[in-house]
């Protein structure tokens, strides 16, 4: 399901926090957000906020105050601190809250929920603990698993990978890659980890004061050595490598893999 | 050197679930010291414990004196404590008040507290944010200020439960390299916990955390050394220390680099 974004701006106590943002995000990739109000842009898709400017468009649909439950029923958003996002301790009566508010009442719904586990690798009983006594990077997952219950085309999360340890990391990125390319969802991530963006998504969002620096595909954008150091970006390592050894004339390419990146120096070194 | 902080034969369970069993670690004065381990390893509930917000029973010392929850006011002063999770870390809507108030509960007087705002803003240069609302701030900002606030009372002991994990790499580099130039200005003990291996290289002394065991200690790079139980245990290496071990088992390195500058320079001279 594709994103359209037309002119988008953001007003916050008169000042501009998002302006003239343009963009169109196709089905079916995994896009990254990095840069000044990441956050915000994910909730003006969520519908939870809306534009002060412009129009935002999913799939077929505008969003206005009277499509919200549709628009949010396509795009499911992980927050950044899941544990806020529930009312109760017990995840079961979280469910029939949402499918409630979202009026969705599937025939097969047990299914659907057993679905939703194996889909990020849980057991079904964490269908069964107190929200309370889950770890982050479980709560995390758990929302997902809410999320998935009603089959929304886009997912967004918003700074996944913060407090999770690397093998929580691997398995949510591992994770992203099955929704994209077994269940053909649209992913958007924000996050400032530029080194895990790098090696994980196909296009990039860079937003700066506002506006919106560069869109587009990741190994592109972060090719462009001048533009990155013209605006300050953060240089992913393995780029700043290649970078690094091409300031010495050696010839290595740019690589999103180190092991990739090994076999290159080995090339070059003599 | 003296021991600042000991930690004897503690054992700690929430309800049935049992996080420590007969546990030590003491730390020297004047140390930076890293915990490192995985989600639900114990880190917080032992930053918890030595900071006196879960009851310890009698098994944790601070200048030998016991820390617990009861008798923990004692200890306030010596304490500067940071949780790096922000879900709800102020108490005040101006950055500035919110800076003053510990002061205030210390007695500090007026002139004192603008004076010490001033300087502990000046070494992390926040500034900017004194006029700021903390609803306002980014999540780093946040993180940034609770670091500044902990050290505003030159405590004798900072507990930093991973307190950079919402900066992005530029700004914690300058973070963690004030907080070193602090530490060893003031001869401040510092005991950080993280997940991320890369908090660990500039500490002196490294535990591995594990189920509430410390499986590995040492000096940082002599630990991660131990890349094979590392990974068993779910760690990534550094990207540095990752690249250079590797590129040292295929003889393009004599040694450990972590400079990437100085590493392109060895390879092509």
């Amino acid at each position: 399901m594709e994103i359209i974004l037309k002119n988008v701006g953001y007003r916050y106590k008169n000042k501009k926090l998002l302006d003239r943002i343009n963009f169109k995000i196709e089905s079916n990739h995994i896009i990254g957000i990095t840069g000044e109000y990441k956050t915000l842009l994910c909730e003006l898709i969520d519908a939870l906020k809306f534009p002060s400017t412009g129009s935002i468009t999913v799939g077929n649909l505008e969003i206005n105050s009277e499509n919200l439950c549709q628009v949010r029923k396509e795009v499911a958003l992980v927050t950044q601190n899941p544990k806020e996002q529930f009312f109760t301790d017990s995840l079961k009566e979280e469910m029939e809250f949402l499918i409630s508010r979202l009026n969705y009442h599937p025939k097969n719904l047990s299914k659907k929920i057993s679905q939703a586990f194996t889909m990020v690798g849980l057991e079904e009983s964490y269908f069964e603990k107190p929200i309370s006594t889950l770890s982050t990077g479980e709560i995390k997952l758990v929302q997902i698993v809410l999320s998935l219950i009603y089959n929304p085309s886009i997912i967004i999360l918003d700074e996944p990978f913060v407090e999770l340890d690397y093998q929580k990391q691997k398995k949510l990125t591992h994770f992203i890659k099955v929704l994209q390319e077994k269940y053909h969802k649209t992913i958007l991530i924000s996050s400032n980890h530029i080194n895990l963006l790098y090696e994980l998504v196909d296009d990039i969002i860079i937003l700066k004061k506002g506006h919106l620096l560069a869109f587009g595909n990741v190994l592109e954008i972060y090719q462009d050595i001048p533009f990155l150091i013209e605006n300050e970006l953060e240089i992913p390592d393995l780029v700043r490598f290649t970078m690094l050894a091409r300031k010495k004339k050696i010839k290595l390419s740019f690589h999103r893999d180190v092991r990739d990146l090994i076999k290159d120096v080995y090339k070059h070194v003599s | 050197m003296s021991k600042i902080m000991e930690i004897k034969d503690l054992n700690f369970q929430y309800g049935t679930t049992t996080i420590f069993h007969h546990f030590h670690l003491s730390l020297e004065e004047g140390s930076y010291i890293s915990i490192a381990g995985n989600n639900r390893s114990g880190k917080t509930t032992l930053i918890k414990l030595i900071g006196g917000l879960l009851p310890s029973k009698d098994t944790i010392t601070i200048n030998y004196s016991y820390v617990d929850s009861n008798r923990i006011k004692d200890h306030t002063k010596d304490l500067g404590i940071v949780f790096g999770n922000l879900s709800t870390p102020f108490l005040f809507e101006d950055v500035y008040k919110e800076m003053a108030f510990p002061l205030e509960n210390l007695n500090y007087s007026i002139e004192e507290i603008e004076h010490r705002i001033l300087e502990v803003a000046h070494l992390f240069k926040i500034n900017k944010l004194l006029e700021k609302k903390t609803s306002d701030l980014t999540n780093a900002e946040k993180q940034i200020l609770l670091l500044a606030i902990a050290i505003l009372h030159y405590p004798k002991i900072l507990l930093l439960d991973h307190p950079f994990s919402m900066m992005d790499s530029k700004t914690k580099q300058f973070i963690k390299k004030v907080l070193k130039d602090y530490q060893k200005k003031n001869h401040t003990t510092i005991l950080l916990t993280t997940t991320n291996l890369e908090d660990t290289l500039d500490t002196d002394y490294l535990y591995i955390l594990n189920q509430g065991k410390i499986v590995v200690e040492g000096k940082p790079l002599v630990v991660l050394k131990e890349d094979t139980l590392l990974n068993r245990l779910g760690f990534s290496l550094p990207f540095m220390v990752d690249l250079s071990y590797k590129l040292e088992f295929y003889e393009l390195l004599k040694e450990t680099e972590l400079d990437m500058d100085r590493m392109v320079n060895t390879l092509w001279k």
